[in-house]
Formats: C-alpha cells, structure tokens, sequence
C-alpha cells in the first residue's frame, strides 16, 4: 500500500485548481498555517536577537557544506568507531536495496517507521513491501496518510488537510467492527497509541530519519513531540536511520544552535518535546535499545546541485517554516506541489530532486517572490532567488518562437514610434480584446489572466487635446 | 555526565565512499557561486549562544520551574534535608496515577524511590522493553536540567535503559535542584570534548505529545502522558 504521487500526470494548474475548490482543504489550512506562524513568531520573540542567530545559523550551515566531505569522512569513521554500519548511497534504488537487504538477513516481518521525509523521497514503504515486510509509520499524522493512502502535505505535519471528521473516518477502518471513535483529537491519539503500541513490541526493524548528524561523535540526532521516534529507535533489534548527506553538523556547538533554531521555527516550541541522541548501538550493560544500529548516507540528486547557484537548498534542516508564510502554500497545500516536499523550498527541491525535470519546473512558477521564506527561515535561505534561478533555467529552454515572440514586443515597446502603432493597433481591436486569450499559442499563458481591454482613446491623445 | 562503556567491534562500511565523496569534492572545487542580492554574512567568531528572556539568571531554579510548567510537566518543589523525595508526595502519586506496577532506573535517587514503593504495595520489576511496557510508572532521575527550556536529560548508561522513561503512562523524575543549568549550550556543547558518548542521551521536555489532528495539541500519543517532577532543593 503506497501512496501515488501527482507530479507526473497532471499539471500544477490543475492542482492548484483543484485544491482552491476544496472548501475543507481551505479550512483546514487556514487553521494550521495560523497556529505553525504564530507559534513560530512568538519563539522567536522570546530570544535576544532571532535574526542575528539567523544570519550566523546561515553562515555556518555554508561553511559545513563548503566542507562536506571531509565533515562526512569524520562522522563516517566516528559511526564505525561506536559500532555503527554506514553505507554509502548514491541513489533511492541503492538504499532501497540496502534497507531491504538488512530486513531480510534479520528475517524482519514488521517494519516500523518514525517520520522521515528522505524514506519519502527514495519510496522506501514500497520497496520493502515488495520484500515481503508489513511497513507501520508510527507518527500519527504519516500514520493516518498511510491508511488513507495519500502523501504528505506538510513537511512537519503530513495530515495538515484533513479535519478531526476526516481523520475518525480513516482512523475507524482500523478499529474492530462495531466500534465508534470520537472526534476528539486527544482521544483518536488515544486510538493510535493503543493500536501502535502493540506493532512497536512486534518490530524487528526500525527506521528513522535524521534531523542532524554530528561528525565529532558520530552521532545520530533526532528530534519530535510523539515518542514514536524514540521507540522506533529504542525497541525493535535493530535500528536504520536514513540521512540525506547534507543534514550534518561538524561540532557540538553547531548543533546547539541548529537545534534550538529547528524547534522554534517548526512548530513554535523552544526545544521539541524529544531531541534523542543516538551515539552507536546499545552496550552491555544496558536493558533495552538496538543490538545494531546503521545509517544510510543518501546522495539521490544532491551532489548535482553542490556548486550550483541552487547550493544554498542543501542548507535546509527541513523545519517547514517557509510553507507556513508562503502566499501561494497557504492558498493551494501541500499536494498541489505534486511530489514530497511542498512550499517554497518544495518548489525548489522538487525539480532537483524528483528526476522529472519536464514535470517539475513549472513549480518555480508556484510563488510570488515576495520573500516571506527567506524572513521565516531559521537558516536564512534566500529562496526566491533560488527560485528565480529555476526560472531563468526554465526560460533558457523556452522554446526559439516564444522568445523571439518576447523579443519584438521588447523592441517595440522601446521605440515611441512603434509603441504608439501598438496602442493604436490595439484600440482599433478592442472589441476583439476579450478573445485574445483564445489566439492560438497564447491559451496556456492566458489562462487565469484577463486581458486588459485598452481604452478607446489613450491617455497621450486626450492629454493632447486638452481633456486632462 | 559518566561517559558510556566503550564499543567493543567497529561497525561495517559499505557502498564506495571514496567515489561517493570524489564526486563532492569534484562538485565544490569550483566554489559555491555568490549570491549578490542577498550576499553571505560575515564569517562567524564562534558559534553564538541562544540567549532568552525565558532565563532568569538570577533565578535559574524558578525558570526551570516555569518553563517546565509551560510543557505541560508537573513539577513539585520541595525542600528536603536527607535528599529523598518526601514519602507523603510519593504516595500521593501512586494514588492520583493508580500505580500497582513501576519499574525503576538503576540511578541512586530512582532506587531508593523503588525501595518506597514496594513499602505502598507496588510490584517493581527489573527493567526490559516488556516490564516497561506493562508499568504503570517509570521512576528516574536525570544527568541534567535545562532551565530555558525545562527540559530533563537522561544519560542511557546512567539510567540503564531507555524505556523506562519512555513506555510507561507516567513518568516520575527525581530532580536534584543543583543539577539545573542555564541553557541547552551548557549540556550540549560540552559533547565533544573526547568523551564516549552513552548508547543514547535523550532531552525530555514535557510529557509526549502530538498537534497532527487540527494542531490541537494532544498529550501522550506514544510516550509518557504525564511527566512529574520531584524538585528537590536541599535543605
């Protein structure tokens, strides 16, 4: 049971058509974009100076990187020192294919999973589903996608669009037959802490993502407000965690930073509820944990964006912050981006990514540039230059007729001469003006724009003649 | 903090790093392209602090006190001579949370806790994932208090096992007042300074909890749903 993505096979306008429709979708964003910016702004007012640590959070994030393989070969060897198994992935097949090599020396049946949007990116449920295992996701808004079958809409809270009523209907398939659930939000996590419980003790595996790496100990740090996380990484034999290679640190003093800025930016909290830090397997003497613990360091398209005027991307830690301020998220969600990361920093991430190119650039047209991402990032990304620098691709491969098109109306406009032809032209076809979305080649540009209708005489001629 | 016991066997490596990390290298010889409209900030003279108005210096005890309240936490605070947890307020608890099973961490304060409650008549049982998982309170201590944001911090080899704080409905943490610090940089920054790491540290900050159904917040979705704290200044 995997759910599909939209990328391929629709467009974004049809999305977004679609999700400005659905009135419920509306509510239900409306609801949580204000709860996430509000949280967001008052931990930040609390601190001395939220934009300097900002700013500095930005600076240090681009030194890590500048420094990333070298940041990597410590944590690397560090990891092996305390016992852990790294591998080294190039792809989403090639972690698939470790994953569910582990699952099946170990005879996993039960697979259970702690939130990670890099499991998202490789489809890994589906990988190991095809390998024989039953996959539980553990938090309990991927839980509740997973039963529905649909993909996530918010990089911190995947079932952000649905409401309490929504989420009874999906959670009641799961109760035995006759049993009717509640409504109310602390009873249905009720629900799902006393189903969950039970596939949690059944697990041979556990998969988790990594919010941050620490190279100095070889640390694995992860962060949420359920305890899924911790029990993922606490019950099952063994333990794989999922790292895209960019989420690390060098030092313990970044990390400090790193991840007081990650939980107010979040979900407005000023430490997360659990910041777990794994640092190898258990040891002797202790009475629980995993025997084996493993992380997969995950390239999947990131090492092409490395040097790239796009490089900043990798500096994201993934808080969801710049969905929650984007004009254009809070109108359409998570799903209308098509893929797994949504929001200004999906639009960004999708195209590089997804490997559907074609699919994916119209996303850098899902935002106004107003900058409200970059005023909400806790590692000052500036996004909407990044997401220019898609455009700019994009219109490099327009194709030869659309840009000479551009061209002459350029030199037309730059001329009095050939600009007033143009007026004049266009007030001779006003009556023709609403029709001009209909002239071939020009429909899907049109579409959702009016055209103005010129005005019968311009301003110039009756300024001329003395009306103004 | 105790440093954990060391790793007897280095784990395995596979996959070809050398080629994973030449393409890196490859990719970030050129340098990273300026951005002009929103330049670089300066380089950095250290990493700086998280500094809060949620810390009063002169009041480190009360802050801790306060933002813990602010997680939902329960916090008792006593003054105590003999460094116990008072028995009246452990017997109050057991009563509030039904408590008939615990099972207890193997620090010193946790223990002698443990002792008590088989005085009221509670089973404690050795800790394991299934012993955790049927108790209906967790007793530990903490390595650390983190007073900005009241925030508990548990060392695995300290505590001997990680479940005890984590499966049980309730969770009773016996707090030593001198054990409080300022900030996160105080128990964090200190990481790497050559130490082995426990297996797992973890900062607990309120009982566990989930805002994924309306952003209502729900308390005790996977872990504890309530955390207690017996703050104990001495006396």
């Amino acid at each position: 049971m995997s759910a599909e993505f939209t990328l391929v096979g629709t467009s974004l306008r049809e999305r977004t058509t679609e999700a400005t429709r659905d009135e419920r979708l509306q509510a239900s964003l409306a609801r949580a974009i204000r709860h996430f910016a509000r949280g967001r702004e008052a931990a930040f007012a609390t601190l001395d100076d939220g934009d300097a640590l900002r700013r500095a959070a930005r600076r240090m994030r681009h030194e890590i990187l500048a420094d990333l393989p070298n940041v990597l070969e410590r944590f690397a060897d560090r990891f092996r020192a305390n016992g852990g198994h790294v591998h080294w992935a190039v792809d989403a097949t090639d972690a698939n294919a470790y994953i569910a090599e582990v699952a099946r020396r170990i005879g996993a049946r039960t697979v259970v999973k702690g939130k990670s949007m890099a499991t998202e990116e490789t489809g890994l449920n589906r990988a190991l589903e095809e390998a024989g295992c039953t996959v539980v996701e553990t938090d309990l808004g991927e839980w509740i996608i997973q039963l529905a079958q649909q993909t996530p809409s918010h990089i911190i809270a995947p079932a952000v669009h649905l409401d309490r009523y929504q989420v009874r209907d999906i959670l009641e398939t799961q109760a035995e037959p006759g049993r009717k659930l509640d409504t109310e939000p602390e009873r249905l996590a009720a629900f799902a802490r006393e189903q969950l419980r039970s596939r949690f003790l059944a697990a041979d595996l556990g998969v988790s993502g990594c919010n941050v790496a620490v190279a100095e100990t070889g640390s694995i740090v992860l962060v949420e407000n359920e305890g899924n996380g911790r029990l993922c990484t606490t019950v099952p034999r063994v333990h794989i965690a999922v790292m895209g290679m960019e989420r690390i640190v060098a030092t313990w003093d970044q990390l400090d930073l790193l991840i007081n800025l990650l939980a107010r930016a979040g979900t407005g909290q000023h430490l997360s509820t659990y910041t777990n830090i794994i640092t190898g397997a258990r040891r002797v003497d202790e009475a629980d944990g995993p025997d084996e613990v493993h992380v997969v360091i995950l390239d999947n398209g990131r090492s092409d964006v490395l040097g790239t005027e796009l490089h900043e991307i990798l500096n994201c830690i993934r808080c969801g912050a710049c969905l929650n301020v984007c004009p254009v998220y809070r109108q359409v969600g998570g799903h209308a981006y098509g893929w797994v990361y949504s929001g200004p920093v999906g639009a960004v991430l999708t195209p590089l990514l997804a490997r559907r190119e074609a699919e994916a650039a119209e996303l850098a047209n899902a935002s106004t540039l107003c900058g409200a991402c970059m005023d909400a990032c806790p590692v000052s990304i500036p996004i909407q230059d990044l997401l220019l620098s898609l455009r700019r691709r994009k219109a490099a491969d327009a194709g030869a007729a659309e840009r000479a098109g551009w061209r002459a109306w350029a030199a037309a406009w730059s001329r009095p001469l050939t600009y007033r032809a143009s007026i004049k032209a266009a007030a001779l076809g006003r009556p023709l003006s609403r029709h001009a979305a209909m002239a071939p080649g020009l429909r899907g540009w049109a579409q959702g724009r009016t055209p103005p209708t010129p005005a019968e005489r311009s301003f110039m001629q009756r300024w001329k003649a003395g009306e103004l | 903090m105790e440093g954990g016991r060391a790793v007897t066997a280095p784990g395995t490596e596979t996959g070809d790093r050398t080629a994973f990390l030449a393409r890196l290298r490859e990719r970030l010889a050129g340098g990273v392209p300026e951005n002009l409209a929103h330049p670089l900030p300066p380089p950095l003279d250290g990493v700086p602090l998280v500094r809060s108005n949620r810390l009063d210096p002169s009041d480190i005890v009360g802050s801790f006190i306060r933002n813990a309240e602010a997680t939902r936490a329960v916090v008792h605070d006593r003054t105590v001579a003999d460094g116990h947890m008072p028995d009246d307020l452990l017997a109050e608890l057991v009563e509030r949370h039904v408590v008939r099973r615990a099972v207890v961490s193997r620090e010193p304060e946790a223990r002698h806790i443990g002792d008590r409650l088989q005085d009221l008549g509670v089973a404690v049982d050795p800790v394991s994932i299934a012993t955790s998982s049927r108790a209906d309170l967790g007793v530990t201590s903490a390595v650390a208090a983190i007073a900005t944001t009241g925030t508990l911090v548990q060392d695995s080899h300290v505590v001997g096992g990680r479940s005890v704080s984590l499966l049980p409905p309730v969770h009773l943490c016996v707090l030593p007042a001198d054990r409080i610090v300022p900030t996160s940089a105080e128990v964090l920054r200190g990481l790497g300074d050559g130490r082995v790491l426990p297996s797992n540290l973890v900062l607990i900050t309120g009982p566990s909890r989930s805002g994924d159904i309306e952003q209502i917040m729900a308390l005790g979705v996977h872990g504890p749903l309530v955390v207690e704290i017996a703050l104990l200044r001495a006396g």
